[in-house]
């Protein structure tokens, strides 16, 4: 039975090496691409029909802002640092729609089990955010999204500059800071 | 091998993608990685293998309306608490398709939800080990403006050997039609009035193999969904019937189903009112009628109870729904007083009130001979309810910022929970307890916040393990580092030698998209019951490590 | 970027360090073997035993096969009684050729059958070696992961050994009704009063020319104890009666010993010897054993029969 036991852990090293070779690769893949403007991994939004709270149907490969830069924050009414991200961030939204046009997206991924609650959340906290729902996590899944907050920044083309997972106080002013890098390379 | 196959494979998608540079590539990975020692005061074992790994990686390809993807897992071997079925490495979801304003074709693996998933729901939650992806061909249609069609057919994932895919032995058909009637009739639009409909119709088909009953080989459920709103004002509402359905989890009896979820609320600037009632019956429906547990579900029964997340008053006493029967109700007020107000404060103050509440349905069998050939056991009315309590949850929130720095958030929950129905420990009746959280938060500078948590919970007539306690502290640096250490403490419990304490501490760090946290502490066992079914998630203390990262 | 890889780099160097540390102590694997007692027979020497008393076999004309249902269960799961109710039916239903096995353990580990001794109630430990050997064996591949779950002849229906009680009637059903009889078995157990044991002996016939390894089992059986266990309602009943308790293996061997290897041909007989002294506090009435061989590589019962001490 020992001797069963040491081939087994032959077997799994083996795959665990093979894994974390195609890991690597992907990785590598990704890194080329981020370090290259033009590299394929360019990602552009994908396109999919939401609704939003009124019930009417987004399409998300259309959504734009007149080639300002946009925000696109997955959240959800039960995830507390995603509601912490979204409230200190629309403390300052006046301030920053003033001085770069930036326009916020927030994609709630709550289930039926929360999805009563988003439109309530909203209007108490009185956000001026556009609010699209995602309750079976599609577009978040087509996003490569984790785990939530996740929050994009998107460039007045369509492509994706920036993202950012997990929420700290004081991380808006590191987004501010990348949407102001974007203004100044789009000069 | 399998492995060598599959690389290839992505090597040849790799250098075939750089090839055609216009599509776009996303995805992301997960790995979970846990080191675990054995520990006697809490009865951990340390398993054969010492180390655990779940992993996984999502790539995903969409060029014009043509998208493909796959995900490959593996589970070297599977995590503690996973579901035991899982192990070996190997493709677990592959699909391509094609998506236009009119059509949406996916061949593969999928994931779908009818309305509001009553009646089929194919979903993923990864943190809890829930999966149940379709492998078939879901087509959907968008032939005028307001309307969805959308069709399914295929099997359920049960689980992933050798690392390959089983699917369960049912074949799930379904159609669902949506009509958003704003687009038909402008003039609602005008009047400030939103309605919305549809019906859904779901078919399981699976063999009788069964030499003691005859089964329906084919059961079907059907029903119907309505949204309206009017200015403020939302009600929403679905209703599912399910036909025969002799299964495991009702013990075999040839009643129908039913299942209603209704939604009615309110909401203005500073203030949103919801309300909720959910009944019942006999809506177990799975693609296995013998499956257990969270096994290859095709409807999503919500529990119709608040998301809590702080640690005592989410692991402690949390509610599942409970599939052959209940009936629950829930109520929430969300209010913000405003800033510059005496009650407010300077910067206003947030007030969150919730009521949440299950009870037995009625069950009558006056008019019903249980030793009849149609096997058919009770009768019952949607909204019955006996005056069996299953659950009950009251809690208040007050958050407000006292200064600049400084924000304090309280919270009081009362809780009851029958563990005679919900099974989540050794002790008998309804386990009252009250639960009283104090979070604070203070902002050092910009960048370094630091934030604290104080959680007490007691249970009426000292019953079960008696009162707990637990003190988390966070320190973040944003936008890079977090750290954080948790002592969660059964200092209260009747039992001397079960006065165990349980701390963790976990460090992380993240560099945009990528995320690593690393933790290392003592995690207490769950009991996890399912219609009579029990599995048991034993406690256990090691090192974890989970890494993220999405492109 | 750089980081990023020191860390994966890292990850990944740990991971197989941990797991490579496993140290062998015995590195050769254990060839089984009975141990005949013979001081259990009070009546002369062993070659007086082997002369006077051991049993001559005639043709055995069984035509049946029989069906052994393991029910794994444990004494504060709240759906067990109602598993062993359901197992209880359906020996009922065919008492001669139907028998059931509680056996006291879940899959690699005894969360529901815990015991402290020192409590009021649950305090005996109903579990064993040979039991915890098959929850440990079984926990990981064969579809068991909870309690109540139980096995029917061990047979795979649907791709699972394991099973949940509402399938165990059915399936008991299509075994008989299948009547593959590859094996029959006959025994003969001689108990001696003043030593309170005896000797178990059993002829095993291959009746199938297939090339199936098998080996025998010898379950130790309670027939009824009375003690405390959880109910559905979640009520604890003090003087609840768990039937056919598995007390463990006569040889202490849960995977048993070589009855047939592959190559043996129809109609070859085999005869094992065994010897068991009954536990104290027990009554010879409240004892049977249960002899079954099973297919080594698939685990799947070929055949069972009851034996009774006398």
């Amino acid at each position: 039975m020992h001797i069963i036991v040491e081939f087994k852990t032959i077997k799994i090293m083996k795959k665990l090496s093979l894994l974390l070779a195609s890991v690597f690769m992907f990785l590598t893949l990704n890194v080329d691409a981020q370090e290259n403007d033009k590299g394929i991994l360019e990602k552009t939004i994908p396109d999919m029909q939401l609704k939003n709270t009124v019930g009417e149907t987004i399409h998300t490969g259309q959504l734009e802002n007149d080639g300002k830069p946009m925000i696109i924050s997955f959240w959800a009414t039960w995830c507390t640092p995603c509601k912490k991200e979204l409230n200190a961030i629309h403390d300052l939204y006046v301030d920053w729609q003033e001085e770069t046009g930036v326009r916020l997206i927030a994609v709630s991924t709550d289930d039926q089990r929360t999805a009563s609650r988003v439109v309530p959340y909203v209007d108490s906290k009185a956000w001026e955010f556009q609010i699209l729902l995602d309750p079976n996590g599609d577009f978040k899944r087509a996003m490569g999204v984790n785990n939530i907050p996740h929050t994009f920044l998107v460039d007045g083309n369509g492509k994706i500059v920036y993202a950012h997972n997990n929420y700290a106080p004081g991380d808006e002013y590191e987004l501010y800071d990348q949407i102001l890098k974007l203004m100044e390379k789009e000069d | 091998m399998k492995i060598s196959r599959i690389l290839t494979g992505a090597i040849l998608l790799y250098s075939g993608m750089n090839a055609l540079a216009q599509g776009t590539i996303s995805g992301n990975m997960e790995a979970n990685y846990q080191y675990l020692l054995s520990d006697e005061k809490i009865n951990a074992i340390q398993p054969d293998e010492k180390s655990l790994l779940n992993s996984y990686i999502n790539v995903n390809y969409r060029l014009a309306g043509f998208k493909a993807g796959v995900r490959l897992e593996a589970y070297m071997p599977r995590t503690l608490g996973y579901p035991d079925r899982f192990d070996g490495a190997g493709l677990g979801y592959r699909y391509v398709g094609y998506e236009n304003d009119l059509v949406d074709i996916t061949v593969g693996n999928f994931y779908e939800q009818f309305g509001s998933g009553l009646i089929f729901r194919s979903y993923e939650d990864r943190a809890l080990g829930l999966d149940n992806m379709m492998n078939g061909i879901s087509l959907n249609l968008r032939p005028y403006k307001g309307v969805t069609i959308k069709t399914v057919y295929g099997r359920q994932r049960f689980s992933f050997v050798d690392g390959k895919n089983q699917y369960g032995a049912g074949i799930v058909r379904g159609a669902d039609l949506e009509v958003n009637f704003n687009e038909w009739f402008p003039k609602l639009s005008e009047n400030n009035f939103r309605v919305t409909g549809g019906g859904s119709l779901v078919s399981r088909y699976q063999e009788d193999n069964n030499s003691q009953f005859i089964l329906p080989e084919n059961t079907g459920a059907y029903g119907g969904r309505l949204a309206l709103a009017y200015k403020k004002f939302f009600i929403n509402g679905e209703y599912i019937i399910k036909e025969q359905d002799p299964s495991q989890d009702n013990g075999y009896i040839y009643n129908f189903g039913k299942g209603m979820i209704i939604n009615a609320g309110y909401s203005q600037k500073g203030l949103g009112i919801v309300l909720s009632a959910k009944s019942i019956d006999n809506m177990s429906f799975r693609s296995d009628r013998d499956a257990a547990l969270q096994d290859l579900t095709m409807g999503f029964i919500p529990p119709l109870t608040k998301t809590h997340t702080y640690n005592l008053v989410a692991t402690l006493y949390p509610y599942a729904s409970q599939p052959t029967g209940e009936v629950a109700f829930q109520a929430d007020i969300i209010y913000k007083i405003k800033r510059g107000t005496k009650l407010g404060g300077k910067y206003g103050t947030d007030i969150s009130l919730n009521f949440s509440t299950a009870y037995e349905p009625l069950k009558k069998t006056s008019g019903i001979n249980l030793l009849d050939s149609t096997r058919v056991t009770y009768e019952s009315t949607l909204f019955d309810k006996s005056d069996l309590l299953y659950w009950r949850d009251i809690n208040v929130n007050i958050k407000r910022k006292v200064h600049k720095d400084w924000t304090i958030e309280a919270s009081y929950y009362n809780i009851s929970m029958n563990n005679d129905v919900l099974k989540l420990t050794n002790e008998q009746g309804v386990i009252e307890s009250h639960i009283g959280v104090l979070d604070v938060e203070y902002k050092i500078n910009r960048k370094h916040t630091i934030r604290a948590e104080i959680q007490g919970l007691w249970t009426v007539n000292n019953k079960d393990r008696g009162s707990w306690a637990t003190g988390l502290i966070e320190y973040t640096v944003s936008p890079d580092w977090f750290f954080s250490a948790m002592l969660q403490s059964n200092y209260g419990n009747p039992v001397k030698e079960d006065r165990i304490n349980y701390p963790m501490v976990f460090v992380g760090k993240i560099w945009g998209a990528t995320r690593v946290m690393v933790g290392y502490g003592r995690q207490k066992e769950g009991l996890f019951c399912v219609g009579g079914i029990c599995r048991f998630v034993p406690a256990s203390n090691g090192l974890s490590l989970t890494f993220t990262h999405s492109f | 970027m750089k980081n990023l890889y020191q860390i994966i780099f890292f990850i990944s160097g740990a991971a197989m360090l941990f797991t490579s540390c496993d140290k062998v102590d015995h590195p050769y694997v254990e060839v089984v073997k009975v141990y005949v007692d013979t001081t259990l027979y009070p009546n002369g020497t062993w070659n007086d035993y082997l002369e006077n008393e051991y049993p001559v076999f005639t043709q055995n004309t069984n035509t049946n096969v029989n069906v052994l249902i393991e029910d794994y269960t444990g004494h504060t799961c709240i759906s067990c009684p109602t598993a062993a109710d359901i197992a209880h039916g359906i020996h009922e239903n065919n008492p001669n050729r139907v028998f059931v096995a509680s056996i006291h353990t879940g899959p690699g580990s005894t969360s529901f059958q815990s015991a402290n001794p020192n409590n009021t109630k649950y305090y005996t430990d109903h579990t064993n070696p040979d039991g915890i050997a098959y929850g440990d064996r079984f926990k990981n591949g064969y579809g068991f992961y909870a309690n109540p779950q139980g096995t029917v002849n061990r047979s795979k229906g649907n791709g699972e050994m394991f099973t949940l009680y509402g399938v165990w009637q059915s399936r008991a059903d299509d075994i008989m009704n299948a009547n593959n009889l590859k094996v029959n078995i006959q025994s003969v157990f001689n108990y001696y009063q003043s030593t309170n044991g005896g000797y178990l002996h059993v002829e095993i016939e291959k009746k199938t020319p297939e090339a199936i390894e098998m080996n025998t089992v010898v379950y130790v059986i309670q027939d009824t104890l009375v003690d405390w266990q959880k109910m559905p309602d979640n009520s604890d009943n003090e003087f609840y009666i768990h039937r056919d308790k598995h007390l463990g293996s006569i040889d202490n061997n849960p995977f048993g010993v070589k009855a047939f290897s592959a190559d043996a041909a129809a109609g070859e007989k085999v005869l094992i010897d065994y010897s068991y002294k009954l536990p104290l506090g027990i009554d010879k009435s409240n004892l049977h054993f249960l002899v079954y061989v099973y297919n080594k590589d698939t685990y799947e019962i070929l055949q069972v029969i009851k034996q009774k001490v006398e």
